[in-house]
């Protein structure tokens, strides 16, 4: 593996500062890393290799001129492809926007554009994110690199792919359920959902508004707090965005766990879970508490009906924001005899069956007469489990879980049940239900030689805790995210 | 406006109503339905102008084309109309 690809974002922050490399160096290693890997991998739906690389001569011409350059500059990113860039086609891997090419950049596009990183490929992803394993794209599934027979997890299995693949050091995926956390557990590496609101949700394809947020990807939690940073911020173009300062991530990035009150969430440690999983993860708890950190039992009790609770609230909005692909003013259009035949033969041809499923489910949720029973109590349920937290983080800091009651699974495994795919985003649904941040650290493989994610949760807006937990956690186990393996990437393109 | 009949009142055969008895059975509710065009310079949910008579298609954006991954955000100045109009 050429070096530049296996650096990761920091280290090749501070070669290129050094004009030791330049950012076109970069680029084209990574460009060629993804021509290597991606014919295993399929991570991306389009590559953007003429316009990464003439973004990165750019910085290389401004470097020379002695110029400015972003918080970012040179810095290879994959962009999962429900994030709108202007005139270059986004598709939510869906056939109802194959074709799309929108008129405008989404906010979080804008800010990475603004601050020079090098955008290599839209990412495939879940159709609309709705998925747990990148089988429900409607073009092709992605696959894991620690295994190609196995899913890399999803929504944003192709961005965490791609991290994972040494394609670029940074993704950005987007988490309504555990669409960023899942994958990253299920490919080892960092995945996080920061506080809803910190990131803005203009020109992110809505599946379910109160849900959706954005969430770096990376290989060291550095980079994450990096990338993080660049996107963050208030966007007056975006109603629920927090008017809060970005955070400062890295004054408390190297400060330790010591003192610290690390909860282990007892509902998310029961019946459900892999050995392999509760063993990787207990023994990562204990490292926390080796490392100074007071590790004690709290509950959320109401957690539990978390999935149940997310699966009325998130197609009940799915089913609303999806309303608008009706073949009239973009995307596909199927012609029929008249305007309504139009319509429903092109939601029919556009949509996959996991979208229609939850259309379906939403709009009978909030039909008339079934309301209250059905979104009304869900949103009560979702206001007691934020109770839940709140009592949870009277008493610790920060709160720990795995991330995924299993390692990545086979392709096709579930695909033919839905609900055991819901149930992989068991322990991640609840953070989304509470606009809290949470994020995934690779601590280990199972006796598959599969990465284990630990999840580690804080309250609204304590992305600092967040952080500095898990960045500690990172350097005392020192995981290689390599992939290796039988069936790895690692055995076809070295 | 809607006219409703008066349920208390006994129904009556069509033969012995005089026409005026005929309306007396009716109770009239009337209600208005006011529409007035707010003077911001502003659209409901996005910045485009207001303004009448120019080229077609100028004054739109993502947001009043409700394109995928816009965002809605409420015209403050319609809303402290409405909260003064009552
Ligand atoms: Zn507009």
């Amino acid at each position: 593996m050429h070096p530049l690809v296996a650096a990761d974002a920091v280290g090749l922050q501070r070669l290129l500062k050094a004009r030791e490399v330049s950012a076109t160096e970069i680029t084209q290693a990574h460009l060629d890393r993804i021509a290597d890997t991606d014919p295993h991998v399929s991570a991306f739906i389009r590559t953007l290799d003429q316009a990464a690389l003439d973004h990165a001569r750019d910085i290389d011409r401004r470097l020379s001129a002695g110029q400015e350059v972003g918080a970012l500059a040179g810095l290879p990113l994959a962009l999962k492809d429900i994030l709108c860039t202007k005139g270059v086609e986004t598709t939510c891997a869906s056939r109802v926007l194959q074709h799309y090419r929108p008129p405008y950049d989404a906010t979080v596009v804008r800010k990475l554009r603004q601050a020079d990183a090098i955008v290599v490929g839209k990412a495939n992803m879940d159709e609309f994110a709705m998925g747990s394993s990148c089988e429900n794209s409607a073009f092709f599934p992605t696959r894991n690199p620690w295994d190609l027979e196995r899913v890399p997890g999803g929504s944003s299995g192709g961005s965490v792919a791609a991290v994972a693949a040494n394609d670029a050091p940074l993704g950005i995926g987007t988490d309504t359920g555990g669409s960023v956390r899942q994958p990253a557990a299920l490919c080892g590496v960092i995945g996080v959902k920061p506080t809803y609101g910190l990131v803005s949700r203009f020109g992110l394809i809505a599946f379910a508004s109160s849900l959706d947020q954005v969430g770096p990807i990376a290989r060291a939690v550095p980079d994450a707090a990096l990338l993080l940073e660049a996107i963050a911020g208030h966007d007056p173009r975006d109603a629920t965005s927090i008017p809060t300062d970005v955070p400062d991530l890295h004054t408390t990035l190297e400060a330790g766990v010591e003192g610290l009150r690390v909860g282990v969430v007892s509902e998310f440690m029961g019946a459900g879970m892999s050995d392999g999983v509760r063993s990787v993860v207990t023994a990562a708890i204990d490292r926390l508490g080796a490392l100074g950190a007071e590790v004690v039992d709290v509950s959320l009790p109401h957690a539990g009906y978390g999935v149940s609770a997310y699966y009325l609230i998130a197609p009940s909005e799915c089913s609303s924001n999806l309303s608008r692909y009706d073949g009239v003013r973009y995307g596909l259009r199927v012609d029929g005899e008249t305007t309504e035949q139009m319509m429903a033969s092109t939601r029919d041809a556009g949509f996959g069956p996991e979208v229609k499923r939850r259309i379906m489910i939403g709009t009978y949720a909030l039909s008339a007469g079934y309301y209250d029973a059905y979104y009304a109590q869900a949103q009560r349920v979702r206001t007691l489990i934020i109770r839940d937290y709140e009592a949870a983080y009277a008493g610790c800091d920060v709160l720990a879980s795995p991330t995924s009651p299993t390692t990545a699974f086979k392709l096709g495994e579930r695909a033919a049940d839905p609900l055991s795919m819901y149930l992989s985003d068991v322990y991640t649904i609840p953070s989304n239900l509470a606009g809290a941040p949470a994020l995934s650290l690779p601590v280990g493989l199972d006796d598959d030689g599969l990465p284990v994610g630990l999840q580690l949760m804080a309250p609204v807006l304590g992305e600092p805790v967040l952080f500095r937990a898990a960045r500690a956690l990172e350097r005392e186990l020192a995981i290689d995210s390599t992939p290796r393996g039988n069936g790895s990437l690692a055995q076809v393109a070295a | 406006m809607s006219v409703t009949p008066d349920a208390s009142r006994q129904p009556a055969t069509a033969a012995r109503d005089s026409g005026v008895e005929q309306a007396s059975r009716f109770e009239a509710v009337i209600g208005l339905e006011v529409h007035v065009e707010l003077n911001t310079a502003t659209k409901m949910f996005c910045g485009c102008a207001i303004d009448f008579g120019g080229a077609p298609n100028v004054r739109t954006c993502p947001v009043c084309l409700g394109q995928p991954g816009s965002l809605p955000m409420i015209n403050a100045k319609a809303v402290e109309s409405a909260i003064r109009l009552g």
